[in-house]
């Protein structure tokens, strides 16, 4: 593992506040999450039905992609093609140039996130207005998110309160009604003059050529509502059949995302309205070469909810920044590994302990432990080499399948532990954060 | 230059092997009386209730809930409902601060979700989407032949050729430490008037 990486971790596992404020967000996700909890044999029916959703729509996905793109057109939304983020970005740009825009409100995308449409805009002199409360604090902080549905979920009421204290000059309050109150009056003048909305899309509904957009804050509505022009960023893998496959999977990202029983707001946009302009960009950016990786295409199923971050207990303690790019959690894992693919990306998979919760809660049933594992293998295409853990494997795969000389060895063990305190037992980079646990006094099965 | 970028990634697309779309099975069957279902739903996602039983009782029935007609704008659909003199401002005429500044928005959506509790707005060419989403109270006028059980049983009767709205509640938001604040961009507050006539 990279010492980059390993700071990273060291600095998120010894902050006592934000060890808090993870364990905040993410403790009662599951159980918030009804119908896997009460009705376990219907939200595997769920799971199942939407697994196959998937995956016959990202085998026909040519097929549905060139569908859409007929029914936009047809219906006067203009449609744009990326095959990288300099491409996307800079075809945004193109059109906020040619209305002479200066000025846009953005509701919450995590693919311009992984795109930097932000950065370029910025610096080609755009002011961008993130509208969403949790990308509006982070921006205000200069923070990237940590959360793929609660992007400053990592910030405490408190440090949110100084943060406002300090650029707005709010007087200081931890009360979250008056901090959203805040950020609302303060948005509403940013919407009711922008000229341009910046949005993502949940899906794409192929047979009518709908965007759909699902939120709670109704920023995105504002955002695509009030503004005469508005663009899409959509990645290609976001494809759905048709209407009906909506039910489903609309409730499924609904529940494993906010344990909600359905979204506040659901946008269904078929139609540039008159006198305004609508554009979609379906974007690349490394997704047709993991189309093409017959271990890894089921990535690509992925629906951004969040499920496998909240239960998987790696993320709870290291936290979404730990992960180094724009997706955290087991997902995020995968695609840094698989799909950015910078030197040192492929070490992200090798923390965690495999335990699974992270394919229980896939809504797609993507076998996330099992890709990180298939990940793993692809770094480890020689044998390990070193002499001390070939030969403690070694060791311990025999006391592990002779059962007496395991008795033996743990009733010398016992001995030695009355001879010798836990302190001084030391495994490298393991004892840096756990106490060696002490042997019982008598064994389980006595 | 786009059309280069379209080739390039199509091209990358193939797939020998190809599954089916499955048949989708709807889950859910609602058993008892839609209308009850959904006064349970939609009040467990803090919308206010109010019933009357016809539209003759429809604008008691507004003041009852405690709207001013004069500080709400009213979409076209409702006009025809309303007996106000006092409001015939058509809101597209209004620009986007000049509609905010209204208190009350007044819809009639077109369906009603009895399963999840939302309201479905169908946005046509004349209509106006920013009367359920910029003023602070959205109130919204419901008959009870708009109600479905399922949003899947909805969906089939839907072309989506207009754009259309699911609204389920008032806005709200839980980016601060996870705790749920009521009212975030959107309305504050989703009062639904129920209105047992049977046809409108």
């Amino acid at each position: 593992m990279s010492d980059a990486l390993k700071n990273r971790i060291h600095e998120a596992v010894t902050n006592p506040q934000l060890q808090k404020n993870y364990y905040k967000a993410t403790s009662s996700a599951v159980e918030k999450n009804e119908i896997r909890s009460k009705t376990p044999e219907l939200f595997e029916q769920f799971r199942t039905q939407a697994q196959h959703i998937r995956k016959h729509t990202l085998d026909h996905l040519e097929t549905y992609l060139e569908q859409a793109e007929n029914k936009f057109i047809s219906h006067g939304i203009k449609v744009h093609w990326a095959v990288d983020a300099k491409s996307a970005n800079s075809q945004a740009l193109k059109i906020l140039q040619k209305r002479g825009i200066k000025s846009l409100v953005k509701a919450k995308s995590m693919l311009t996130e992984e795109l930097e449409v932000n950065d370029f805009l910025i610096a080609n002199g755009i002011e961008i207005n993130e509208t969403d409360l949790g990308e509006f604090i982070i921006q205000v902080a200069g923070e990237k998110p940590s959360h793929i549905t609660a992007p400053a979920i990592h910030k405490s009421a408190g440090e949110i309160a100084r943060l406002f204290e300090e650029h707005f000059n709010l007087p200081y309050t931890e009360d979250e009604h008056i901090l959203t109150e805040f950020a609302r009056n303060y948005l509403r003048e940013k919407f009711l003059t922008a000229e341009v909305g910046i949005s993502g899309a949940n899906f794409i509904l192929a047979d009518s050529g709908t965007i759909v957009l699902v939120e709670n804050e109704g920023n995105i509505r504002l955002s695509t509502i009030l503004p005469k022009v508005h663009i899409v960023f959509v990645g290609i893998e976001k494809m759905l059949p048709n209407k009906e496959s909506l039910g489903t999977m609309l409730e499924l990202l609904s529940y494993s995302a906010t344990g909600q029983k359905f979204p506040g707001y659901v946008s269904l946009i078929s139609n540039a309205e008159p006198e305004r302009e609508l554009h979609v960009i379906f974007v690349d950016n490394g997704r047709t070469a993991l189309y093409k990786d017959s271990e890894m295409q089921e990535l690509l199923h992925c629906i951004r909810c969040g499920a496998c971050l909240n239960s998987c207990p790696v993320y709870q303690h290291v936290g979404g920044h730990t992960y180094g790019w724009t997706y955290p959690g087991p997902i995020g894992a995968l695609l840094t590994a698989t799909m950015r693919r910078e030197p040192g990306d492929e070490q992200l998979p090798f923390m965690s302990s495999l335990c699974g919760a992270c394919t229980a809660a896939c809504p797609v049933k993507i076998p996330l432990h099992h890709l990180l594992l298939k990940s793993r293998h692809r770094t480890q295409s020689k044998r390990i080499k070193s002499l001390s853990w070939n030969l403690g494997m070694k060791g311990f795969s025999f006391i592990s399948t002779h059962p007496k000389w395991y008795r033996m060895l743990m009733l010398k063990a016992r001995l030695l532990q009355k001879l010798i305190p836990g302190k001084f037992l030391w495994i490298p980079l393991w004892s840096k954060y756990k106490k060696f646990p002490k042997l019982a006094k008598k064994a389980f099965r006595k | 230059m786009m059309n280069l970028n379209k080739k390039q990634i199509l091209n990358k697309l193939k797939r020998p092997a190809k599954s089916d779309l499955p048949e989708l099975i709807n889950f859910r069957e609602l058993e008892n009386d839609l209308l009850d279902i959904f006064k349970i739903e939609a009040e467990r996602i803090q919308c206010d209730i109010y019933k009357c039983n016809n539209i003759n009782e429809l604008t008691s029935t507004l003041e009852q809930a405690g709207v001013n007609l004069e500080e709400s704008i009213i979409s076209e659909s409702a006009h025809r409902l309303i007996k106000n003199d006092n409001n015939t401002v058509y809101s597209t005429k209004l620009s986007h601060s000049e509609l905010a500044a209204y208190k009350y928005g007044i819809t009639v959506p077109d369906y009603a979700i009895a399963y999840t509790g939302s309201l479905i707005e169908i946005n046509t060419i004349k209509g106006d989407r920013r009367l359920s989403v910029l003023p602070e109270i959205h109130i919204a006028i419901v008959f009870k032949n708009k109600l479905v059980a399922t949003l899947t049983d909805c969906l089939m009767k839907m072309t989506l050729d207009s754009n259309y709205t699911i609204i389920s509640g008032p806005s709200r938001t839980a980016d601060i430490e996870k705790r749920i604040v009521i009212g975030a961009h959107g309305p504050k507050q989703l009062k639904i008037i129920l209105v047992g006539e049977e046809k409108y």
